[in-house]
């Protein structure tokens, strides 16, 4: 059994087909984001008008992101968070969550999307990414769609705790800190 | 990477001289990539083990990506493969910009050896490394940040 037996590439290049514009959102957050060292409590990494890259779907209004229309959509999210700290133990650990949330602090609230992320020893001060997978998902006309972080309380030691430090952050080497994307599907 | 792993092209003109992804057009593109990598490593453990993958684009004589997730690896992962997910990303890129794939060291406390892009022998249908670009819009626009 030869090497390429077992190795497969696939490379999939789409060009432009027509004249439609794809009906998609994407913004991307081109400042670092500060945490507060809170457990438990949820914290909103905020986008600004300036962070939107594409907009065929939404209104993006005082800081909140709607749907324009109802439909079927895909969501999917992503943060760069770096607790910034050594830690002392190889028994410490640092626990986080990042979701997607329709219509936060509502009736009609709902997770669209949410992953865990453990750090370890040894990673305290190196970013990892927390991602979102795409998600197919039911929206209506009007529902705000936000990203939040939270601080799990089973973490044992705290996160950087100096106001300076911005938690969600580019890492080393690259210049993405944190983004959400939403394609209309039907 | 070989010419016939192409699955399907309708974006850039690809012959038998071709050596570079060269962005055919100014618009709006949608890019994704997944990586199968294993760091084949006993060094990571307790250690820094921040690896960045993604795509790049190189214009005006700067490498810089273009989309991109960070992977942090322990001792949990150090010695296998994992899959590595860059979700789909909706950039701005320039007539002629060329884009590749790409993994760099972000921040590791070792030197990686023996690290390696593929599959487990005992795994036949597995794929090491996919990427997809898709030209959305073709309308004008300007993005400085990525």
């Amino acid at each position: 059994m030869g090497f390429k037996d077992i190795i497969k590439v696939l490379i999939f290049l789409v060009g432009f087909t027509g004249f439609a514009q794809e009906k998609s959102f994407y913004i991307r957050s081109i400042r670092s984001i500060h945490l507060e060292n809170t457990p438990s409590i949820m914290q909103q990494l905020k986008f600004e008008p300036v962070d939107v890259v594409y907009n065929k779907i939404t209104q993006f209004l005082n800081d909140k992101i709607t749907i324009s229309s109802s439909g079927t959509f895909e969501v999917s999210a992503f943060a760069n968070i770096n607790p910034g700290v050594m830690g002392s133990s190889s028994k410490d650990s640092i626990h986080m969550e990042l979701y997607l949330i329709k219509n936060p602090q509502s009736p009609t609230e709902e997770i669209l999307g949410k992953t865990e992320f453990r750090f370890s020893f040894g990673n305290f001060d190196v970013a990892a990414g927390l991602l979102i997978p795409p998600t197919e998902v039911q929206l209506q006309k009007n529902d705000e769609i936000s990203l939040w972080v939270k601080i799990l309380p089973t973490s044992n030691i705290d996160i950087n705790k100096s106001p300076k430090y911005d938690h969600v952050t580019k890492p080393t080497g690259m210049q993405q800190i944190a983004g959400m994307r939403i394609e209309k599907l039907l | 990477m070989d010419k016939q792993e192409i699955v399907s092209n309708s974006l850039f003109v690809i012959d038998e001289t071709t050596q570079k992804l060269i962005i055919p057009e100014n618009g709006y593109y949608e890019i994704s990539a997944s990586f199968h990598f294993n760091p084949n490593t006993s060094v990571i453990k307790f250690n820094r083990g921040g690896v960045n993958f993604g795509v790049v684009q190189i214009a005006e004589g700067v490498e810089q990506y273009v989309a991109a997730t960070r992977k942090s690896f322990d001792q949990k992962n150090q010695d296998e493969f994992s899959r590595i997910e860059v979700y789909p990303t909706i950039v701005y890129l320039q007539k002629d910009a060329v884009v590749a794939p790409a993994i760099s060291a972000g921040l590791l406390g070792n030197v990686l050896l023996s690290c390696e892009i593929g599959c487990n022998r005992r795994n036949k249908n597995c794929t090491s490394f996919s990427m997809n670009i898709k030209l959305i819009s073709d309308q004008d626009g300007l993005q400085r940040y990525y």
